[in-house]
């Protein structure tokens, strides 16, 4: 008899607007999945077997992106559950939701590290959306499990606020010597991104995903699930997956895994090697 | 010879203001201080300087700045009133404007604002040179269930309670980490946040 497959709640909050896409993905990746509301029964959302908070404009980002939802009690059921292993990944608002939770980097659970401020871009300003390629800077976490380390993983993003910050000293040098980066912008070509638009925010040594000390807790500004399937590419994407995308024009291979679904195949295999190691 | 004036530009909207009470729902039902807190509103408050002859001359290029563009001001929702505050640093007092007995602010801004000087580049490139610049601030006006007086640290900490995100329970209105906040309390005394 095959084990069952993973189970995870894809949680909805009031003006989230990927729910639907990230469920798709979490699916494509082999688990189920349900969407969860915020207000719904938190008795039910421990019965899941990993999360992803998923993209969108949580109470319309008012007062500051994900500022009002880390307050919700549902969060509460969160940090319980992350604190007994079970993975959890917020994708763009879901970063920022985690973020100003205190979740993410987690040094001091609960305690607010660090900020996803505005976008810094040259001669802009504001909302800003481009296809990016990710580096992943460490495979220990529930978003990069499946991710070969020298994989560039294209990925888009779209946000306003994606600037990871912190005023506190050396914190960045500790999250990458301990790993806790899981995720940076590069250039096509893999190397580290030198300005805009590769780094496409201003964030801190290209920063675009870090995971908590214990690596089931992720954030990250870039959307997976608008990169899980080969169609969703652009035919002029630079690199390997565009050669990649360009040879599946007009065929079934663009109904494909696409790079994005890495990271939800990343959430799956986490869930899995900790059931193996429990 | 032209000198420096500087305004605070508030700017609200006329109807019920959804973020303001998106925040005072959350301070009272998530953070627990209904009995606390009992009303929250909130204003853009921008931060201008003008190099101009004379303050009223300052003062027609902000009007016409407001009336003309859409940059700070829709008539059609936005009200907004226009205050001197010198030609220095303005102080606590200017902060404190419009305040009641019963209200203190916290004030908010980006670290790195560029806000601002998106706004003085759009207005520069209308051809107006005499702004020199521009920070926006949000002003944040906290209604307490009871008159802060003076000298009274509970108060302070309550302030600090809401305005600064320091963990999971405690903060809303500012991100230490990406913004920095000051309170101003309604006798025009100032209180750094977060530096």
């Amino acid at each position: 008899m095959s084990e069952p497959r993973p189970n995870i709640a894809v949680l909805r909050f009031p003006g989230m607007n990927c729910e639907e896409e990230t469920r798709r993905s979490v699916l494509a990746a082999g688990a189920s999945c349900d969407i969860f509301m915020w207000n719904g029964p938190t008795s039910r959302l421990k019965d899941f077997d990993g999360y992803v908070l998923p993209g969108g404009f949580s109470y319309q980002d008012r007062v500051r992106a994900g500022a009002i939802a880390a307050k919700d009690r549902v969060v509460d059921c969160l940090f319980e559950q992350a604190e007994a292993g079970k993975p959890v990944i917020g994708i763009c608002n879901g970063a920022q939701i985690l973020i100003e939770a205190g979740m993410v980097p987690g040094i001091r659970v609960g305690r607010v590290e660090m900020g996803l401020a505005h976008n810094i871009m040259p001669d802009r300003d504001g909302y800003y959306t481009r296809w990016t390629h990710l580096v992943v800077a460490h495979r220990e976490s529930c978003a990069t499990a499946a991710l070969e380390p020298a994989d560039t993983v294209p990925i888009p993003v779209a946000h306003a606020e994606g600037r990871f910050v912190t005023t506190e000293e050396g914190l960045v040098d500790r999250l990458f010597e301990a790993g806790q980066v899981v995720l940076t912008y590069g250039a096509p070509d893999g190397t580290p991104a030198s300005g805009f638009p590769d780094n496409p925010n201003g964030s801190s040594r290209n920063i675009a995903g870090i995971s908590n000390p214990a690596g089931n807790v992720v954030a990250m500004m870039p959307h997976p699930e608008r990169s899980s399937w080969m169609f969703q590419l652009p035919e002029n994407l630079p690199g390997e997956w565009g050669r990649r995308r360009r040879e599946a024009a007009g065929g079934d291979a663009l109904f494909g895994a696409g790079p994005g679904l890495g990271v939800m195949s990343s959430l799956v295999r986490f869930i899995e090697n900790s059931g193996r190691e429990a | 010879m032209a000198t420096r004036h500087s305004f605070f530009l508030s700017v609200e909207l006329k109807a019920t203001g959804n973020e303001a009470r998106s925040a005072l729902e959350a301070v009272q039902e998530k953070m627990g201080l209904r009995d606390q807190v009992s009303g929250l509103a909130r204003e853009d408050l921008w931060e201008i300087d003008v190099d101009a002859r004379t303050v009223e001359g300052a003062r027609e290029t902000i009007e016409q700045l407001v009336r003309t563009t859409n940059l700070f001001a829709n008539p059609n929702k936005h009200k907004y009133t226009l205050a001197n505050v010198g030609g220095a640093e303005p102080g606590a007092a200017s902060w404190a404007a419009g305040l009641e007995g019963d209200e203190v602010a916290v004030l908010v801004t980006d670290r790195e604002s560029t806000e601002g000087e998106s706004v003085l580049s759009a207005i520069r490139r209308i051809g107006v040179d005499d702004v020199v610049s521009i920070r926006k601030w949000t002003r944040w006006r906290i209604r307490l269930a009871e008159p802060p007086t003076r000298g009274d640290t509970d108060v302070l900490a309550l302030i600090r309670r809401i305005g600064v995100a320091t963990g999971r329970r405690d903060g809303l209105l500012s991100n230490p980490h990406s913004q920095i906040s000051r309170a101003v309390l309604p006798w025009g005394e100032e209180k750094v946040l977060a530096a």
